[in-house]
């Protein structure tokens, strides 16, 4: 944590974090990872790579439970050439869609706070972005409307995580927007809904940081900070920026309590075999089953969830899925079936119930029991009664 | 998700294959679909970087734009498609046969058959909506009245999707998904390869198979990692074409990208023919016929519309809207009625989720005769002595019979437990039924709490209402 400009002693949790991961390739602790962790639903497991700041993409590399990541080249181009078009003539693009928005501004000055330093040195843009929002609550006449790669140092139970938005805009108001500047087209007045979605998850997080900043400089959050964000992509598939104003307020209170529910480091200290460490799971000079051993002592010791959502946000999906295959647990056939059958664990379990052999005291149990046991009968009626009719016919 | 498709996924599981639902098939196959994989950059939504097709069992054909980002080469990638889809797609209007008369006695002629087109997954559907949203914005000096066209008619099958049982533009993984108990996750079954591999494999359990059909790709977006060398072989093209962008030009440089792109759609190609001519070997359920009948109207209007030189604009009108929704949502009711209706294994999900119910007829009286307005007038009564397993209807509720799931409802009349167990139920039909077949006494019945008529056309107002900005 930065604090007047002194580096503070690393905490334990650091240094236990930083234990933990070992040799295992470091996610970079930015925003991105953060959203994946809160909507794979809190998974434990998933949380502790963040705590330990672990790539899940790259853990498993070399090992059947690979899973492809990475973003492509083709998107990489677009996304610079989309913000070359944003940061153009002083942000004229972005101003012209604010001034529509909010009204004309009395001045534009626009601050690059990207270009100041270089990733991983977080310090010199996060101080800069902290003077710049200084000046913005005092209402310096020199205060800036427009600030690019605003840096934040968020506080993550007692360790500290670097964020950096596109762009905050300040209105003429005085409020606060973060701004997310994206390379899907938004056609016809519609952006996809799942890209929006995501680009939304993502600009909760930074309006977190960013209330968290604001309050921590003597401001107040709830009237310097919008809950609206402003996502800008190009329109009908040309380079003409476009901008959607989207309201973040529900989406940042559920990631809030998700982060807040997140174990702590001594939480997880308390659960995690002594000795782990990720790298060993990641050290590709070993076994696969040397390697995927530790992993799955520790994800039985911190504990899994699964569903549809890990896949895409979670590199330890294959492995995940076959533990669930291995249990037999209805976790792997999705919330579809796991919501028809409350309190029932494994298919096994589902298909004694469905025959008649097994007997459960619980109401629910003995409903979901007589309806499955009710679906075989006519199933195996139907497929009876069938016959030569629905035989397949070779055209 | 109903129990007996969650029952079913949970066999499949235990099993290690994915056991099937309906019994019959459930969507028109044609002999010679065109079958249609699509390629985009990352990043670049609308933008075709090659297109795969292949006309039924016959040799795939396979077209690239080179660098799809530049406009140029892109509008000439898609005009040479169109030069082969379009007479493809439009061949079918040309014989016509008779279909009905109108009340005024006119003739109404419609195709005689239609164009199918198979892709293998809702991402590559999307796309084709896509694509003609980016034809509309091309330059005129890039448009040509191919490219035109060619919009029009993915624009068609794109809006025409999302219609339940449509089967001009088919997607093979909701054609699984409906006729299997896939035992998978939504998003893994939206990999073709992964839902088909449940359910044709030849190892123990479908789930030691599943990591090598993960690495099929079927688009439109390809994986990170072929994307990566397919970049670099652009790169080389750009620099090899300097800035000519005209097609005769640039063609002599294509061959790498379109081996590339070849390479990558075999594979893909094999797998959705594969499990389409599977599931077109299985027995069509009768209603799919008419079905079929209502896409060839769709299409006769389609082609007879786009004959008059006419555009759609990029965002449909509210009328459009409003037309549209109110066509998918009566065609969903009107397909889940029929499939239901025809499939024995279909009917068990809504007999167990109490939109259905049978039983044997104990009395039936099809000339039961009751007071009406002015004079007395029939009305069939049939008792019915209800499974034992099945849900009592409420008295009151609107029925029809499986058999002929159309016209006026029988509504029930009463429900009464037996002395020795069970209960009846006796319904009356609200209407003389001449030409309907009463359930006679010792058959079974099933009725089912759905019609499959579709509603009176609802006609909007002519003046604007006043919520709108009318007076």
């Amino acid at each position: 944590m930065y604090e007047g400009g002194e580096l503070m002693v690393r905490t334990v949790e650091e240094t236990l974090a930083t234990a933990w991961r070992g040799g295992a390739p470091s996610a970079g602790n930015n925003s991105r990872e953060v959203a994946k962790y809160v909507a794979t639903g809190r998974c434990p497991t998933r949380g502790l790579c963040l705590a330990a700041g672990v790539s899940t993409d790259r853990l498993l590399r070399g090992t059947r439970y690979e899973v492809p990541f990475g973003q492509s080249p083709f998107a990489i181009q677009r996304g610079r050439k989309v913000e070359e078009v944003a940061r153009a003539n002083d942000a004229q693009a972005i101003r012209l869609r604010a001034e529509a928005e909010f009204g004309p501004f009395a001045r534009w000055r626009v601050v690059d706070v990207a270009a100041l330093y270089k990733k991983p040195d977080w310090e010199v843009g996060v101080r800069a972005t902290r003077e710049a929002l200084g000046r913005v609550l005092e209402g310096d006449a020199v205060a800036p409307t427009l600030i690019f790669g605003a840096a934040f140092a968020y506080e993550l139970k007692r360790r500290t995580q670097h964020y950096e938005a596109d762009a905050l805009l300040v209105t003429p108001r005085g409020v606060i927007y973060v701004v997310e500047i994206k390379s899907f087209p938004k056609v016809a007045g519609q952006a996809d809904g799942q890209k929006l979605g995501e680009a939304m998850a993502q600009a909760s997080i930074y309006v977190l940081a960013l209330r968290e900043l604001v309050s921590r400089l003597g401001g107040d959050p709830a009237r310097h900070v919008s809950d609206e964000v402003l996502v800008f992509t190009p329109e009908n598939f040309r380079l003409r920026l476009t901008s959607t104003k989207k309201d973040v307020g529900r989406r940042a209170r559920y990631t809030e309590e998700a982060l807040r529910l997140m174990p702590s480091v001594p939480e997880f200290e308390r659960a995690v075999p002594r000795g782990f460490n990720f790298g060993e799971v990641a050290d590709r000079g070993r076994e696969e089953s040397e390697r995927v051993a530790p992993l799955e002592r520790v994800a039985c010791a911190v504990g899994t969830t699964f569903g549809p959502e890990c896949l895409g946000n979670c590199g330890l999906f294959r492995f995940c899925r076959e533990r669930q295959y291995r249990d037999r647990r209805l976790d792997a056939l999705g919330p579809e079936v796991t919501n028809l059958l409350p309190g029932v664990e494994t298919w096994d379990e589902a298909l004694e119930h469905s025959e008649g052999r097994a007997q459960s005291g619980l109401p629910n149990v003995r409903v979901v029991a007589d309806r499955l046991a009710r679906a075989r009968r006519l199933i195996d009626e139907a497929h009876a009664s069938a016959g030569a009719g629905t035989r397949r016919v070779r055209k | 998700m109903s129990y007996v498709k969650a029952l079913l996924a949970m066999l499949g599981a235990a099993e290690g294959r994915a056991r099937r639902l309906a019994l019959f098939r459930h969507f028109h196959a044609e002999r010679e679909p065109l079958f249609l994989l699509c390629w985009r950059p990352g990043g670049e939504d609308g933008r075709a970087a090659a297109v795969t097709y292949a006309l039924g069992r016959g040799p795939a054909r396979t077209v690239v734009a080179g660098d799809p980002r530049n406009w140029e080469l892109q509008a000439h990638m898609l005009h040479e498609f169109a030069l082969a889809f379009n007479p493809w797609f439009d061949r079918f209007a040309a014989l016509r046969v008779p279909c009905r008369r109108t009340k005024q006695g006119e003739e109404r002629l419609v195709v005689h058959a239609a164009p199918q087109v198979v892709v293998a997954n809702t991402a590559t559907k999307k796309f084709l909506g896509q694509l003609a949203q980016f034809v509309k914005v091309l330059p005129p000096s890039l448009r040509t009245p191919e490219l035109d066209r060619l919009a029009l008619h993915l624009a068609f099958l794109h809006e025409l999707s999302g219609s339940k049982g449509q089967s001009l533009l088919v997607v093979m993984t909701q054609a699984l998904d409906f006729h299997y108990a896939i035992p998978l996750m939504a998003p893994e079954r939206q990999s073709l390869s992964v839902a088909d591999v449940t359910v044709c494999h030849d190892r123990s359990h479908y789930i030691e198979a599943l990591v090598n059909a993960e690495e099929t790709q079927f688009g439109p977006l390809p994986a990170t990692g072929w994307e990566k060398e397919v970049f670099e072989v652009v790169r080389q093209f750009n620099a090899a074409r300097g800035k000519a962008t005209d097609r005769a030009s640039v063609t002599p440089f294509l061959d790498p990208i379109e081996s590339e792109y070849r390479s990558l759609s075999a594979p893909a190609l094999e797998i959705l023919r594969e499990s389409y001519y599977r599931e077109a070997s299985y027995t069509a359920a009768p209603s799919v016929q008419g079905r079929r009948l209502e896409d060839r109207r769709r299409y006769t209007l389609h082609v007879d519309w786009a004959a008059g030189g006419r555009q759609r604009g990029l965002a449909p009108t509210p009328w459009h809207a409003f037309r549209w929704m109110r066509r998918m949502e009566e065609d969903a009711a009107v397909f889940d009625a029929e499939s239901a209706c025809d499939d024995p294994a279909l009917m068990a999900e809504h007999l167990v989720a109490g939109g259905a119910f049978r039983g044997r007829v104990i009395s039936s009286d099809p000339h039961h005769t009751e007071p009406g307005r002015a004079r007395r007038v029939v009305r069939p009564l049939v008792t019915l002595r209800l499974d034992e397993d099945c849900t009592p209807p409420p008295p009151g509720q609107e029925f029809w019979l499986s058999t002929h799931p159309h016209g006026k409802p029988w509504v029930v009349a009463e429900v009464r437990p037996l002395p020795a167990g069970g209960r009846f139920v006796m319904l009356r039909l609200t209407t003389e039924g001449r030409k309907l077949s009463i359930p006679a006494a010792g058959e079974c019945a099933c009725f089912v709490s759905f019609s499959a008529d579709r509603g009176p056309w609802m006609q909007l107002p002519k003046s604007r209402p006043r919520a709108f900005g009318g007076v």
